[in-house]
């Protein structure tokens, strides 16, 4: 055996030895002999680099990667959507990275893991407050599929397979759901709102009425940015129409606007990216799902859910509860196929929500208002075709350019020009953001750039 | 080894008050609609050295890999390497928004996804993977639904059918009913494999497919898989291979190879990306032949040196918002280039160390190793404490508890399902033998002390943050309590 490999302790003729004549074999082969010799693998498989790497060669190997990344600066990119540039503190940083719980299992031994769960109910605590419900879960995979199984939540609740969401919301929601909708068959309804004001006319009221579908999704504030006047409205039209109101609200949003529970939404949902989470590419996400405290959706509830108990001596502890809703147990009859969760990525959020405290997620929510303002303000002069340009915006804003040129050129030449990422191109439009991490220079230079590009 | 595990007074994030916990009168920005403006959050506002503090004391109440073996079955617990960790602080990684990875303006990620996608093809023995799946549950379902579109499409919508052993992971049936299949449960048999005859007895017109991990829950490798794949494509039925066991055979046999035409892969845990207390996952699904067509999300294509995102033909859609967990193919990534053509060692000394461990614990009065004893195991085993409850009344939770009180954390009890007071273990290659030998030798004392004082057993653990936590009470509908403002509300009675 040439070589030990540096995290495989018994990677050694002595052990090997020792262990061969513990379980009585001579050749370590003989554990796989019950492979049918046809299947088993002649040749050496053909991954990595052949020959094992050592830890400063593979770190090299990442600077070849890493230099073909451009550097952005956080506050310079303006690439609306679900997943957005958003401060990620060190604290955050510093937590997440302990080994207690960067390596920790789902904590299914709840003696060992107080801390962890701990952290899990007040993950679950802190967004039960933000939002005004009862009860929040320990996390989704992201806000999509949080969606998702919100909706099939509902679907089991009412017994009905159409589910309305509205036309502004990200396509990639919309997408996941229809995956998600295969296999229950669920039809998935879409309502538009003025193309003006961004609120509820009295047309898709009266659609939702006469389609009485198992849920109606809200987006508050709608996914392409307008805080709608009109959203206790259509929260109120959703009951009486029998439906469920599952409100999607991004959760930075909620220093300032009035919590969706407050309205009495009955499912809350949002993507924790935004609470200060690096965007990774989009792969650090985590999908909050919370309900109002109602027996028939608790017990349809999907996903992880912690409680607080007593141990032995009366000392207060924290444990994973209503497992039985859960795959390990009910199997096929599960709420949900949902295991490993978001675990760290809950507790990063946390973590950040505790750094901010209430004064900060306001002021960052407030922040995040004025810059908005200020990026329609700079869109509209560079000559952008805003949409819905009568409603007041949150962090997103959908526009198009008159430009002849390609979105798609305009925007190479501008990240060649600037390092600064204008827009993203969606199928909605082309979409803006501004967020806390955005200075007025910031969106003054977004707005030279476009109109230099647009007029070069 | 003496442990004990700190047990710090440490109140709730939401009881700090120390006078600093007084909201500002921040005011709402002008034209956001009044109705619209909330009046207060009741978030503390702490010190940052508050905030450390109490995160850092609530840490040292958590147990992980990097404190010390973690040997849940199924699970693969293994060593993390802190490479990934360290890459992953690169602001140049961090501040990838998704959409530059469709544009060409994040060239180095598409890379390395690419070569992570080709590695997984050789590894599986499939034609093409997708990266999207952000957990091996959502792979599951990824693959449930690529076997309902395959058969939508070729007109046999009929086929309604999944057939999933006894031993499988309780992800299978759960994902084979989110994905609209009727389950079929066939037995395992006295070697422990799955019951051929029950597959054949249930094979038919209307299977849609058959979900098995192999080696399978008991650690023991499907003998007769070949003969199994014959009878399911026979009928027309598909192959769907759960990769949470892949650590058993990995570089020595292949899923394709077997016949699988779907294969998901756990890159968190078979593929050493830590698994954060729960999450995130980050799972790979593969597929072979006319299947890989229907695959979710995006494959990174490599064309004249360039890489570029294609969608598969007849994919069945998106499974998560995103291109999938980042950080995870950053890890997979790591651990590929770590082993390269040594991956085999990986299969080799995870079943070295499992049989090692069986050995050292024969011959202890009331512990049987359940279904084909004379085999040897992959990478994990199940044993039974069944005769040692009859004559006692320990428990396998008992046992687990003892092993808490040692600082050795505790296998994954009660499953399979088909195991009376199971413990199932798995070491994987990264445990030492003396970890393996302290285990042992707890089983052995516990044993012991289980005929001597049972009594005793069931006051453990004493040096853990907690003793045992009171389930009912957890639980019950009058005293449930699963966050601070749980009944604190007026009620809304409302019904829906």
């Amino acid at each position: 055996m040439e070589g030990r490999h540096p995290w495989i302790a018994n990677d050694n003729e002595k052990n090997i030895a020792e262990i061969l004549n513990a379980i009585g074999i001579k050749d370590p082969l003989e554990l796989f002999s019950d492979i049918p010799k046809s299947i088993t693998l002649k040749k050496k498989l053909a991954v990595g680099r052949g020959r094992p790497l050592s830890s400063f060669e593979i770190e090299k190997e990442f600077d070849g990667i890493i230099n073909d990344l451009k550097d952005f600066e956080l506050n310079k990119i303006f690439a609306g959507g679900p997943i957005a540039p958003h401060y990620t503190h060190p604290v955050v940083d510093a937590i997440i990275s302990r080994g207690e719980i960067l390596t920790a299992y789902t904590p299914y031994q709840p003696e060992i893991s107080q801390g962890l769960l701990q952290m899990l109910y007040e993950y679950q605590s802190a967004m039960a407050i933000l939002y005004d419900v009862d009860i929040v879960n320990a996390g989704m995979y992201d806000g999509a599929t949080a969606l998702a199984e919100a909706s099939l939540m509902a679907v089991r609740v009412k017994k009905i397979k159409k589910v309305m969401v509205p036309s502004t919301l990200f396509h990639e929601y919309k997408d996941v759901m229809k995956t998600y909708f295969m296999g229950p068959e669920v039809s998935l309804i879409e309502y538009e709102t003025d193309n003006d004001t961004g609120e509820a006319t009295p047309e898709n009221i009266s659609l939702i009425k006469s389609e009485r579908p198992a849920a109606v999704i809200i987006d508050y504030p709608a996914n392409t940015g307008e805080v709608r006047r009109t959203t206790p409205e259509i929260i109120q039209e959703t009951h009486a129409a029998g439906s469920l109101a599952i409100v999607f609200s991004d959760p930075i949003a909620l220093g300032v606007l009035t919590p969706p529970g407050k309205f009495e939404a009955d499912i809350v949902v949002g993507e924790g990216q935004s609470l200060g989470l690096p965007m990774y590419g989009g792969g650090m996400t985590l999908g909050i799902l919370g309900i109002r405290n109602e027996r028939e959706l608790i017990r349809n509830l999907p996903g992880r859910l912690i409680g607080e108990t007593v141990d032995v001596d009366g000392r207060r502890g924290y444990m994973m509860i209503l497992q039985s809703r859960e795959q390990h147990i009910r199997r096929e009859k599960a709420t949900s196929n949902i295991t490993t969760g978001v675990s760290l990525n809950s507790i990063a959020a946390l973590v950040s929500l505790a750094i901010k405290g209430s004064n900060g997620i306001r002021k960052e929510g407030i922040a995040i208002f004025e810059n908005t303002k200020r990026l329609m303000k700079a869109l509209s002069n560079a000559g952008a075709l805003i949409q819905r340009p009568r409603a007041v915006h949150f962090k997103n804003i959908s526009f198009s350019i008159p430009s002849a040129e390609n979105s798609m050129t305009l925007l190479e030449n501008i990240v060649k020009d600037r390092k600064l990422v204008p827009y993203s191109i969606r199928e909605e439009g082309l979409m803006s953001c501004a967020t806390e991490v955005h200075k007025s220079e910031d969106i003054s230079e977004l707005e030279n750039a476009l109109k230099e590009a647009m007029n070069g | 080894m003496t442990f004990r595990q700190a047990r710090w007074e440490e109140k709730l994030l939401f009881e700090y008050d120390a006078g600093n916990n007084k909201q500002d009168d921040e005011p709402a920005p002008p034209d956001v609609p009044r109705e619209l403006i909330r009046e207060r959050v009741s978030l503390p506002n702490l010190s940052e050295p508050e905030v450390v503090r109490h995160f850092t004391r609530l840490t040292q109440m958590s147990y992980g890999i990097d404190l010390g073996p973690v040997p849940l079955g199924s699970c693969t617990m293994k060593y993390n390497p802190k490479i990934a960790a360290k890459v992953l602080q690169s602001n140049k990684i961090r501040n990838v928004h998704p959409f530059l990875l469709k544009t060409g303006l994040a060239r180095g990620i598409l890379r390395l996804m690419f070569e992570l996608q080709e590695w997984l093809k050789e590894i599986t023995g499939m034609d093409a993977c997708s990266l999207q799946p952000p957990a091996g549950a959502s792979g599951e379902l990824s693959g449930v639904l690529m076997i309902k579109a395959f058969h939508n499409e070729r007109g046999e919508k009929w086929r309604d059918e999944m057939i999933v052993p006894d031993s499988a992971h309780g992800s299978n049936p759960a994902s084979s009913a989110m994905g609209g299949f009727k389950v079929i449960r066939v037995q395992t048999d006295e070697r422990g494999n799955v019951d051929i005859g029950g597959i054949k007895a249930v094979v038919g017109n209307r299977t849609a497919g058959l979900m098995l991990t192999n080696p399978n829950t008991l650690g023991l490798f499907e003998e007769r898989i070949l003969e199994i794949a014959k009878s399911i494509h026979e009928f027309g039925g598909v192959l769907y291979y759960d990769g949470a066991n892949l650590n058993g055979i990995i570089g020595i046999a292949r899923p394709g190879d077997m016949g699988f035409d779907i294969v998901h892969l756990n890159l968190h845990k078979t593929f050493s990306a830590p698994h954060g207390g729960g999450g995130p996952g980050a799972g790979a699904v593969c597929a072979k032949g006319e299947l890989a067509k229907y695959l979710p999300g995006y494959i990174v294509e490599k064309k004249n040196g360039d890489y570029t995102l294609s969608r598969p033909e007849k994919s069945i859609g998106h499974v998560m918002g995103t291109m999938g967990n980042l950080p995870g193919m950053v890890y997979a990534y790591v651990f590929l280039l770590s082993y390269g053509e040594d991956l085999w060692k990986v299969a080799l000394h995870s079943s070295l160390n499992i049989n090692y461990f069986l050995s050292l614990l024969k011959g202890i009065n009331g512990v049987s190793l359940p279904f084909g004893e004379y085999r040897f195991r992959k990478h994990e085993g199940v044993i039974s404490v069944k005769k040692l409850t009859e004559e006692t009344g320990v428990t396998a939770d008992d046992l687990a508890k003892f092993l808490l009180e040692r600082g050795l954390h505790a296998p994954t009890i009660y499953f399979p399902l088909i195991v009376e007071e199971a413990m199932m273990f798995e070491f994987t290659e990264t445990e030492p033998m003396e970890v393996i030998e302290e285990y042992a030798s707890a089983i052995k004392e516990a044993v012991e002390l289980a005929h001597r004082d049972p009594k005793k057993l069931k006051e453990l653990p004493k040096s853990t943050a907690s003793g045992r936590l009171d389930a009912v009470r957890a639980n019950h509908p009058q005293t449930m309590r699963p966050s601070v403002k749980f009944g604190v509300k007026d009620a809304n009675e409302r019904k829906v």
